[in-house]
Parts: structure tokens; C-alpha cells; sequence
């Protein structure tokens, strides 16, 4: 028996849940804050001085690992978070849970639909600021900018992957999941991926670093935004890995739905 | 023999400290039952146990012979369930929160879209169902829940206070849906915490306190109880003592006390008669304020545990 | 003519003298207080502060000359730098250890469920319904909530105070003579912002898991904005964007050092923002709570 109709069905619904109501407004103030930093590099820093960084580099060095480092993990947490979230703090997962179909049918559902929603969000967040940098980049042909675009959407909407069902996880899981993401997605992801220590081999962002260091052509150094790495994960291993946590989070939401209480 | 609609075994459920249902055993066979007890007495508690969305502590619940657990999912294309608490997918339509909950349970869009308006139309929402749930009243939006639990036409309806907040019109639509399903030979359990709520749908009746099963059997032994336990009438009133001497007179009137203030507490074995004496000094503008002290479930309560006054 | 609710019209006892907003204060003083988390993050303030005094007692006693020697060790490790001195300076440091730990969670806990408890319960109308007004009702409800703000951390903070001057030499008194002073009106300030502020969002949302995201979200995001466009354009105005280094601005203000801490954005910039964030979130409580009100 297929159950992809069901699951697309609560893939629209949470969707236009994500993208049609005021509660998209804070993502997208999220997704838009490297288009403000851009403005204001394009307008109030010294670009006459030496130590300013050119746009270019600013857009790959500054701005991509920062969309990795903060903006990923907020979008991830406002998006994600109260998919499931919300709905057991009122209850309405009430109607989902007692339709005739396994509880994977509207995890899956609400899991895609709020993946979906988190593309145009990583588009937005990559593109406006290139927008505003690219104009006064001098030399850098279009076909350069146009690169680190797509690729720092792409990096985004991946890590928005296991981040996201890692929050779906905590939604169901806690009742203090903003507090557990944070610990998590903050501490576990942005921190510890990117300092040398024990726990970057675990943390996704170390892979997403990976993945922005191939596939934006960055040195092995992001600045203030990560020490180098000693040993780089490759394209396929970052791929992987982060895949892997992806199913890891969804099983663990899956015994999450399947074990707590509607009260 | 075919297994009861719905059997509980043991069934408890404790939060912490604090009993939710204790120990319930009991089968439900097709028709509809009352499931009355004031508020805290179990009511949602085995409403969610019955659907799976709160886990026994103890023992277990069965629907159509099968044990509820998160796995046993396919039971619920039999089972209609319309929650107690006021909530919804507040940014839907009524009519596509309903055929997406049609979706779910496996419709392809015409068919849900067909489903919902039928549904719809059970509950007479079709002229306002294109309105947003969150700007709907609170009478609508009971109305689309029960019309989310006739959804796929099931055998068992799970209503947990489905009339709080509905108008008059709209409660004796959804009476008489409940009676035509159970007269259909489907199952209703009905909850409520108003007695004549549900007098007005069935004569059968669980009856539930501080999570245990009081009483199962027919109303109307309920309501004879009643009939037979003096009732008491309070009155606000500045000439509280020239009523009380006129009213010791009559053979009705089995005692009377005062309380705080301009207070008479009037104690009868006949109502009516008492009521229409009171009338007569109301229209005189001598009475302020009156309340039938005991026209609730917790004076059937007291009755039955043997602790009423 | 003004509604009056009929219980308001009704009530024939002997009224207390208290203001209006005092059984509010008291209701909601008491609500916070059930709370196991705010009680351990109280008591964590007040530890934090009795550390710190015993440490302070046991070493003068053990090494009185210990403030001189310790300057005196800055100087030479610093070198050009900023050197350590035992004035109102340190109590900037010191208000780190009160801020994140202690200041941040408490608002969080406690603000998510205050107003926004109370429009999810429809009380306003219950509130407005006894003889209070919309003024009375915001200020019960947020001077508990700064009270409960500065309970773990002025208080502490004006313990540890009272042991500095209680240890140090003589002399040391007019370096610290304004510390007081100057904690209470930055951390009134604070407090009274951060009160509002989460107030406000509160009531935005009914739910309490938007409210904590937004305002973690908001606090973290801000902070890591600020300092980077602060550096990258070279002016420390872009700071003021961090919500969490007005606080320390702020402070530095009132203790007498706005201008030696570059790192911070500008007093007067800091004072505006939280004053007008304050205004701000005031004038909308007071209009969302007018609306539901049917005295006053």
C-alpha cells in the first residue's frame, strides 16, 4: 500500500503553513539579515582602507560561513521547530494521529513540507546580498558570482536537512525544545564543528563546512567563523554523513511521535 | 459472539501524582452511551486513551477487538474522534482543514473534496465553510469538528463535550445526528458534564468520578434519584424572614436556613410548587436573586456515594 | 459614560488601602516563585554573590595587601593594554556572570506565560472586571517581573558591594561610593526593558514556544550582527544593533565609564535604544491591554 498521496497531502498543508501565514515573517527577517550586513559593507565601510575585504571575498569569506554559522541554524529552528511543535502544544496532532495511517504518514509530510518552505529561504538569503555585492566587485565575472549563489543555497538547503529533523525530533520530544535546539543546533552544530576538538568529527556543520570549502573553492581557513581543519571531509563523505543524520533524526522523531502523549 | 465496540480492561491512567482513570472495566455495545461526569472525572483521559494519544498506565483499551497502540492505525477508518479542547489547524478553511483530514486517511483530492461537503452538509456548515477556522465562533468551529469525526462515515464516534458552545439550532442538529447514527446500529460515546445534554441523546450512561466508574446503566434511574432527593433553593431577599415564616406553613417546604447576608436557604420534596410560590414574591419585587442550589452533576454524585446532605 | 462591570458595581466590602496593582504584583510575584527553575536560578544569583563574598572575606584575611599585588600583577601582564583595577571597574566584569546565567533565563522563563498566559485564559476580562485599570494591571505584572529580574542580581550584586567595602583598605570606598547607585539605575533600566520587551512579544504570539524562539533567536542573531558589522565598517555605533551589549553599555554608562570601553557601542546610543525600546513596548502593551478592558 502507498501512502505518498497522504504524505503529500500534509506536505501541501505544511507548506502553506510555513509560507502563508505572519509566522514566515521571522524566518524570513532571518534569511534576509546577510542582505542587510551586505548593505551596510556596501555602504558604510571604508572600502579605501586596506583591510576591508573586496565584495567578493566579503560574499565568500564573511557572508557564506555566517549563513552557515547563524543564519542555518535559526531557520532551521523557526521553520522546523514548531511544525510539530505547535501542533502537540494545542493539540491539533490530534486530528492527524487518529487518521487511518501509520504516524510516519504526517511526519513525513510536515518534515517535507517544511523542507520545501526552507528552499525559497535559502535562495533569498544567498542571492540578495551577491545582488548588492556584485555591482561594485570590479573584475569578478558574473559566472563567479553566480557559482558561490547556487552553491551557498544548495550548502544551506542541505543543512537545513538534518538540522530541520533534528528539530522536528525536538518538537515532539520536549517541551523545552528551544532550549534543546539551541543547545544542539548552536552548541553542537555551529560551535563545535567549526573548533578543533573531540566533537567536530560528530557535528554536521564540520561536513557543511566541507561541503561550502568545495564547492565555494574557500581556502581551509573561514576566518573568525572556524579554525582550520586538519583533516577536510570530502564531497561524497560530507554528503554521507549528513544524510545519515537525516534518517538518524527522523527515526528518532518517528519513536518520538509514536511515544508521547496528546494532553 | 462479536467482540464489544469498545472494551476497556484495568484501564488506568495516572499524570504523576494525580489519578486520571483508575481501573476502568467496561464494554460498550453498539448504540449511544453517555459518558457524564463533572470536569477531572476521566473523561478526556479515556477518550485519548480510546484513540491512542495518551498511553495507559495499566491495563488496556480495545476497539472492534482490537488492541489501540500507535501501530494498530487501519482501526481508525472505523472510528470518528472529535476532541473536547477548542483546537484546530486555525489558519485552514473548514472545508479544506476537512479534506485534508480526508486526504490523510487516504481520499484523492475530488474524493476528499466530496467527503468534506458531505460532511459539511451533515452539520449544516456548507454556506460558511469557505471561512477560516481562527474567525470562525466557537459554536462553528465545534460544528466542523463533529463534521471531522463524520468524515469517513465510521462506525464509532468519539465525542468529547461535542455541544459546548454550539447555539441552540446547532445542538439539535448534532443530537439528532448522534441519535440517527446510533439508531443506524453505529456507537456513540458522548461526553458531556451536563445531565440533560445527555438525557436529550440516550438513556444509557457511563457515568464517571475522581476517575472511576460510579455508575452504568439508564439515565432515567439517575434522574429518579433526583426526583426522590429533597432540593434546595437559594434566595437573595431583604424580607428573607416573612418568607421563611410563610413558607414553614406549607407542607412542601421540609426546612429552611439563613445564610450570610440577605440569604434563605429553602429546602423542598416538591419544586414546582415551591417555584411557583417564589414567583409570586418576585413579582411582588421581593426576591433579588434566586439558584436551584443542587440542579448539577455533583448532587447525582452525592446522592450515589451516599454523601448528600 | 464609562461600562462598569457589575462585579465592580457590586462589591460591598471593606476595600483594602493597597493600590490596585498590589494583589497583581503579589499574585504574580507568587506564580513566579512556584516555579522550580526560577527558584534555582534565584538561588543561583545569591550564590553566585556568597562565593564570592567568602572568597573576598577568607583572602583579605589571609592577604590583606592582595588588591595591590593583584593591580599591580595586571599592570605587568597587560603591559599597554588595560590593566586590572580594584574600582567600579570590576563590577562591569562581574555583571557578565549575572547577565548571561542569570538575568537572560530568568526573562525567559518567566516573561513567555505572564500577558500571554493571560490572553490565552481570556483573565484580562476577568482583571478589568474588578477595580483595576490597564496601568494598574501592566504595572503588577511588570514590576513583579523586574522585581523577580533583579532579586538574583542587584541584590547580589549590592551584597558583594557591601563585603568590597566591608574588606577593603581605607580609601577604597571613594573609588566604589557611586556603585550602587549607578548598578541600580542600569539594571532598573535593563530589567524594566527586558520586562516590557518580553511582554510585548508575548502578546504577539499565544504560543509559548514562538515567544522563546523569537526572543532567543533575537538575542543571539543581534549579538553576532552587531560586532561584525561594527568591525567590518570600523564604527562601534553598529554595536547598539547587539541587544545584549546595550546592557553592558549601559552599565558602563552609570558606573562612570562611557568612553573608555571602546568595545562597546555609545552610552547615549544605548540609553536611547533600551529607553526606547521600553517606550515603545509600554505605550503597545498599554493599547493591547486597553482593548480588552471595560473599566478605566
Amino acid at each position: 500500500m502507498s501512502f505518498s498521496p497522504q504524505v503529500l497531502a500534509v506536505q501541501a498543508y505544511s507548506f502553506r503553513r510555513r509560507m502563508l501565514s505572519w509566522k514566515a515573517l521571522p524566518a524570513l527577517m532571518v534569511a534576509l539579515v546577510p542582505t542587510f550586513m551586505a548593505l551596510v559593507f556596501r555602504f558604510f565601510a571604508p572600502h579605501e582602507q586596506g583591510g576591508t575585504p573586496t565584495p567578493y571575498r566579503m560574499y565568500g569569506e564573511i557572508l557564506a560561513p555566517m549563513c552557515l554559522y547563524f543564519v542555518l541554524p535559526f531557520l532551521s529552528m523557526l521553520v522546523m521547530l514548531p511544525i510539530l511543535g505547535e501542533l502537540y502544544e494545542k493539540g491539533a496532532i490530534a486530528y492527524l494521529l487518529t487518521r487511518p495511517a501509520p504516524r510516519w504518514v504526517p511526519l513525513l509530510g510536515l518534515y517535507s513540507g517544511g523542507l520545501l518552505a526552507l528552499l525559497p529561504l535559502a535562495v533569498l538569503c544567498a542571492t540578495l546580498p551577491a545582488l548588492i555585492l556584485s555591482p561594485i566587485s570590479g573584475g569578478v565575472e558574473l559566472r563567479f558570482w553566480l557559482q558561490r549563489v547556487v552553491f551557498l543555497s544548495l550548502v544551506l538547503w542541505i543543512g537545513a536537512a538534518p538540522y530541520g529533523a533534528l528539530c522536528l525530533f525536538l518538537g515532539v520530544w520536549s517541551r523545552k525544545a528551544v532550549l534543546w535546539a539551541l543547545a544542539l543546533l548552536i552548541g553542537w552544530g555551529s560551535i563545535a564543528g567549526s573548533i578543533t576538538g573531540p566533537l567536530r568529527a560528530l557535528s554536521p556543520h564540520r561536513y557543511l563546512f566541507g561541503l561550502l570549502r568545495n564547492w565555494l573553492d574557500l581556502s581551509n581557513t573561514l576566518g573568525q567563523f572556524s579554525v582550520p581543519d586538519p583533516d577536510p571531509p570530502g564531497t561524497l563523505l560530507s554528503l554521507l554523513v549528513l544524510a545519515g543524520y537525516v534518517l538518524a533524526f527522523l527515526v528518532l522523531a518517528y519513536q518520538a511521535i509514536r511515544t508521547r502523549d496528546v494532553l | 459472539m462479536s467482540a464489544p465496540v469498545i472494551r476497556c480492561v484495568g484501564l488506568a491512567r495516572w499524570y504523576g501524582e494525580v489519578q486520571g482513570l483508575s481501573g476502568l472495566t467496561v464494554d460498550v455495545s453498539p448504540g449511544v452511551v453517555g459518558l457524564l461526569g463533572p470536569n477531572g472525572s476521566g473523561k478526556t483521559t479515556l477518550m485519548r486513551l480510546l484513540t491512542g494519544l495518551a498511553r495507559p498506565t495499566r491495563g488496556h483499551a480495545e476497539l472492534f477487538g482490537t488492541r489501540v497502540s500507535p501501530d494498530q492505525w487501519a482501526v481508525f477508518r472505523r472510528v470518528g474522534y472529535a476532541p473536547g479542547d477548542d483546537v484546530h489547524f486555525e489558519s485552514e478553511r473548514g472545508s479544506d482543514f476537512l479534506a485534508l483530514m480526508a486526504r490523510v486517511a487516504g481520499d484523492g483530492p475530488m474524493a476528499a473534496r466530496a467527503r468534506a461537503r458531505a460532511a459539511l452538509e451533515k452539520v449544516g456548515m456548507e454556506e460558511l465553510a469557505t471561512k477560516k477556522l481562527s474567525t470562525m465562533s466557537k459554536g462553528m468551529r465545534q460544528r466542523i469538528k463533529v463534521a471531522q469525526a463524520l468524515l469517513l462515515e465510521p462506525e464509532l464516534l468519539l465525542l468529547d463535550e461535542p455541544l459546548n458552545g454550539m447555539d441552540p439550532v446547532s445542538r439539535r442538529k448534532t443530537i439528532n445526528l448522534v441519535r440517527a447514527h446510533g439508531a443506524a446500529g453505529g456507537t456513540v460515546l458522548f461526553s458531556s458534564h451536563i445531565l440533560h445534554e445527555v438525557e436529550s441523546v440516550t438513556d444509557r450512561m457511563l457515568l464517571l468520578h475522581h476517575g472511576r466508574l460510579l455508575a452504568e446503566g439508564r439515565l432515567s434511574e439517575i434522574v429518579g434519584l433526583l426526583e426522590r432527593k429533597p432540593r434546595r433553593v437559594q434566595i437573595s431577599s431583604g424580607s428573607r424572614r416573612e418568607i421563611a415564616a410563610a413558607l414553614l406553613q406549607e407542607d412542601y417546604v421540609s426546612g429552611v436556613s439563613f445564610g450570610d447576608d440577605s440569604q434563605l436557604l429553602l429546602e423542598t420534596r416538591d419544586l414546582n410548587r415551591l417555584l411557583d410560590r417564589l414567583q409570586a414574591y418576585g413579582g411582588a419585587g421581593q426576591i433579588e436573586s434566586m439558584e436551584i442550589a443542587d440542579e448539577n452533576l455533583e448532587s447525582v454524585f452525592d446522592t450515589l456515594v451516599g454523601s448528600a446532605v | 459614560m464609562a461600562f462598569r462591570a457589575a462585579e465592580y458595581e457590586r462589591f460591598s466590602g471593606t476595600r483594602s488601602n493597597a493600590p490596585p496593582w498590589w494583589p497583581l504584583w503579589h499574585a504574580t510575584f507568587q506564580r513566579g516563585w512556584a516555579s522550580r527553575w526560577i527558584r534555582m536560578i534565584t538561588f543561583g544569583g545569591i550564590a553566585i554573590a556568597a562565593i564570592i563574598s567568602l572568597i573576598l572575606y577568607f583572602v583579605q584575611k589571609v592577604v590583606p595587601e592582595w588588591r595591590a599585588m593583584l593591580e599591580e600583577m595586571g599592570q605587568r601582564v597587560g603591559g599597554e593594554g588595560p590593566s586590572l583595577r580594584f574600582d567600579a571597574e570590576i563590577y562591569l566584569i562581574l555583571l557578565h556572570w549575572f547577565v548571561y546565567p542569570v538575568l537572560v533565563p530568568m526573562a525567559m522563563l518567566l516573561g513567555y506565560d505572564l500577558m500571554a498566559g493571560d490572553l490565552r485564559g481570556n483573565a484580562l476580562e476577568s482583571y478589568f472586571s474588578r477595580p483595576i485599570t490597564p496601568l494598574g494591571y501592566l504595572a503588577g505584572r511588570s514590576l513583579a517581573f523586574v522585581s523577580f529580574l533583579l532579586l538574583p542580581t542587584l541584590a547580589p550584586m549590592l551584597w558583594i558591594w557591601c563585603m568590597d567595602v566591608f574588606t577593603a583598605p581605607a580609601g577604597h570606598f571613594a573609588a566604589v561610593r557611586m556603585v550602587p547607585l549607578g548598578l541600580s539605575a542600569a539594571l532598573l533600566l535593563i530589567s524594566l526593558s527586558l520586562a516590557l520587551f518580553i511582554q510585548a512579544l508575548t502578546t504577539i504570539t499565544r504560543s509559548g514556544l514562538w515567544t522563546a524562539l523569537v526572543f532567543v533567536i533575537l538575542f543571539i542573531l543581534s549579538g553576532g550582527i552587531g560586532p561584525a558589522l561594527a568591525d567590518l565598517t570600523d564604527q562601534r555605533a553598529f554595536m547598539a544593533l547587539a541587544f545584549w551589549d546595550n546592557i553592558f553599555s549601559v552599565a558602563n554608562g552609570f558606573l562612570g565609564y562611557p568612553e573608555p570601553a571602546r568595545q562597546h557601542a555609545p552610552f547615549a546610543l544605548s540609553v536611547s535604544i533600551l529607553g526606547g525600546i521600553t517606550l515603545l513596548c509600554f505605550l503597545y502593551l498599554l493599547a493591547k491591554v486597553k482593548h480588552r478592558a471595560l473599566v478605566g
